[in-house]
């Protein structure tokens, strides 16, 4: 296990190295440079110019300024100023990193708390009536766009439900992380977090449902499931004993699949619910242009994606011995 | 002697042929089968439908009587049915219904188009992959890796970002940014077809490689394309639809789904409906064609069946 978690870890270095090329190189594939727009402007001197391509290293050929950025990046943590105000980008992004974390980590948890039943029961109850209902649902809920959802679930629980005699639906904090005044306890920051994650939740639930049922049918149709059904052993024993431990190694590959969605569709949630994450950071960022940071915000969003992968390929390893050795 | 081998490349091509004849074979029986769906053919008539409302735009717009563009600022943020508005009008007084035929035509051409370059690519460098192996595999497949382990959507920022492209190109961004998945699974059939016999021998009687790709393994991944297409519309759909929201896919005032409810989101606490509209629009073509795509998949596929 030692060898195939340190070959594991291995393998996704040049993948980072990658990543962040391709990031780097990017934003020198911008026709003119990132001052152009600064440099268009007949009050600013030519002198002003070069003295802020010279702050920026701009003046460097650029695979010194990759290597200089990398060297800082790497072993200072430090993804340089912003092209903003100058401030360091690093520091936003430490304070935004665990809100993405907690946002994306309880989305997480509440797809597999919610897909799994489902899944289960329509493998179990396969072509009745829900097991059809349960299908459609699963379709419906990846065709939805994720911040359409959002949207609708803040004007349902926190704008129009007064207006509509709505007023038995619980009101809901429509967005940030907690409330501004007597704010910041565990109840306030869970009522903050609700509707996020359950917006967030719902393009997994829609495709683990439909990946755990078809796992479930093909488990439920092997051989050892007909022995352990002839052993005479409860049905429940049945399926989650024999049944669902098979099907859970293809949902551990998954999760490591959904990782790069989650941190996608979690910019669009952080947008909508004004949660102060990476992805907020990233819009803010377009929004003014600042290359810097938008670019470490895409590695960062990379590194977790390497990151998730790294861990859902040694779980896999953990309960499938075949995969070590192959 | 060159004419034994020649029976001989004759016969294998021949027989080669049969199977890629009875692989069209299967296609028919496929269309059969799905065309016997009621699920997938109420989904198709969905998709029908809403793609001819926003292909016959111009028709809308003379009906409605509302130019896409014209602003009516007395009229701003009219109700359902209000100032001679179907579906209401948005912050300047543009009729929604109209705009949502004009956004529709190039939310569903950006989709398309996208598409198309983005199975075109994945299914070159997938067969490529798949049938050149060795070297050429190995750089192919981790530039795959690579690309994967980066999310689309903030990658797809960063770069529109960066370029601000035309709706024309971004179709092209939206194809470049998720090609990796398509290949990969294009490449693993390829690997499956080219071990089988009517492949070794077409190669034995010297058929290029090009002609192999083309004429043996090409036909047996087309239904695995089929359904890819109709799985990858809908995702491009929300795609654009998502960066348009953001500000960044197609820009105002060309109307696309993904901006008219940017317009909208500023004013949901006041006029809900504007921001219900377009996006219901965007999950009802999403549903149908995915539903599509599933009954596809069950009428080629019958061991990935589903129900």
């Amino acid at each position: 296990m030692a060898r195939y978690a340190v070959r594991r870890i291995l393998i996704s270095i040049p993948l980072l190295l990658g990543v962040s090329f391709i990031a780097f190189a990017l934003m020198n594939l911008i026709p003119g440079s990132p001052l152009t727009q600064i440099s268009r402007n007949p009050k600013v001197k030519p002198a002003d110019v070069a003295r802020m391509e010279h702050a920026y290293g701009l003046d460097k050929p650029w695979p010194q300024r990759y290597l200089e950025w990398l060297e800082r990046a790497v072993i200072h943590l430090d993804f340089g100023p912003s092209f903003y105000n100058r401030l360091p980008v690093t520091d936003r992004i430490w304070a935004a990193l665990p809100n993405t974390l907690i946002l994306t980590g309880s989305a997480l948890l509440f797809s597999l708390v919610v897909s799994i039943p489902l899944g289960v029961y329509s493998a179990v109850h396969h072509r009745r009536l829900l097991d059809r209902v349960i299908n459609i649902v699963a379709v419906a809920l990846y065709s939805i766009p994720l911040f359409w959802l959002g949207i609708l679930l803040i004007i349902l629980f926190s704008v129009q439900a007064s207006k509509w005699q709505l007023a038995w639906l619980p009101a809901l904090p429509s967005g940030g992380i907690a409330s501004a005044r007597h704010g910041g306890g565990f109840v306030d920051r869970f009522k903050h977090l609700i509707m996020p994650t359950i917006t967030l939740a719902s393009f997994q639930i829609g495709v683990w449902t439909a990946y755990i049922r078809s796992s479930m049918l093909e488990a439920l149709g092997q051989d050892y499931v007909r022995t352990a059904r002839s052993k005479g052993l409860r049905e429940v024993w049945v399926i989650y004993r024999h049944a669902f431990r098979n099907a859970l190694l293809t949902l551990i590959t998954l999760i490591g699949l959904a990782i790069p969605g989650l941190f996608g569709g979690a910019l669009l949630i952080e947008y909508v619910f004004a949660w102060p994450g990476m992805g907020s950071l990233t819009i803010e960022a377009v929004s003014r242009r600042d290359y810097t940071m938008v670019q470490a915000t895409t590695i960062l969003f990379a590194v977790l994606t390497i990151g998730g992968n790294l861990i859902s390929d040694l779980l896999y390893g953990l309960v499938d011995p075949r995969v070590r050795t192959s | 002697m060159s004419v034994a081998v020649s029976t001989l490349s004759d016969r294998d091509v021949l027989a080669g042929d049969r199977l890629t004849r009875k692989s069209a074979g299967m296609f028919r029986r496929g269309m059969q089968s799905f065309r016997r769906d009621p699920v997938a053919m109420t989904a198709l008539a969905v998709v029908v439908l809403i793609a001819a409302f926003a292909l016959s735009a111009n028709l809308v717009s003379r009906w409605t009587g509302f130019n896409p563009y014209e602003n009516h600022l007395s009229h701003k943020l009219s109700g359902i049915g209000e100032n001679g508005y179907v579906l209401g009008s948005d912050a300047n007084g543009r009729d929604i219904l109209t705009r949502l035929a004009y956004g529709g035509r190039i939310s569903i051409t950006v989709a398309f188009m996208a598409t198309i370059a983005e199975l075109g690519i994945g299914l070159s460098i997938g067969l490529i992959a798949g049938y050149a192996g060795g070297w050429i595999d190995s750089f192919l497949m981790r530039l795959v890796d690579l690309l994967l382990s980066i999310p689309g959507l903030p990658l797809l920022i960063l770069i529109t970002t960066l370029f601000q492209p035309g709706w024309v190109m971004l179709a092209l961004v939206l194809a470049l940014v998720s090609w990796p998945g398509d290949s990969r699974l294009i490449r693993g059939e390829a690997l499956a077809i080219k071990n089988r016999e009517y492949v070794d021998a077409a190669r034995v009687v010297g058929v290029s490689p090009a002609g192999i790709v083309l004429r043996y393994v090409l036909p047996n991944v087309l239904p695995t394309m089929i359904v890819l297409a109709s799985l990858t519309v809908p995702s491009l759909i929300i795609a654009e639809t998502s960066l348009s929201f953001l500000g960044v896919g197609v820009q105002v005032p060309t109307p696309s789904w993904g901006n008219m409810l940017d317009d909208a989101y500023r004013f949901y606490r006041t006029n809900w409906t504007n921001v219900f509209i377009p996006g219901f629009v965007v999950f009802l073509i999403s549903l149908a064609l995915y539903l599509v795509g599933d009954g596809l998949r069950d009428a080629f596929d019958p061991r990935q069946s589903k129900r």
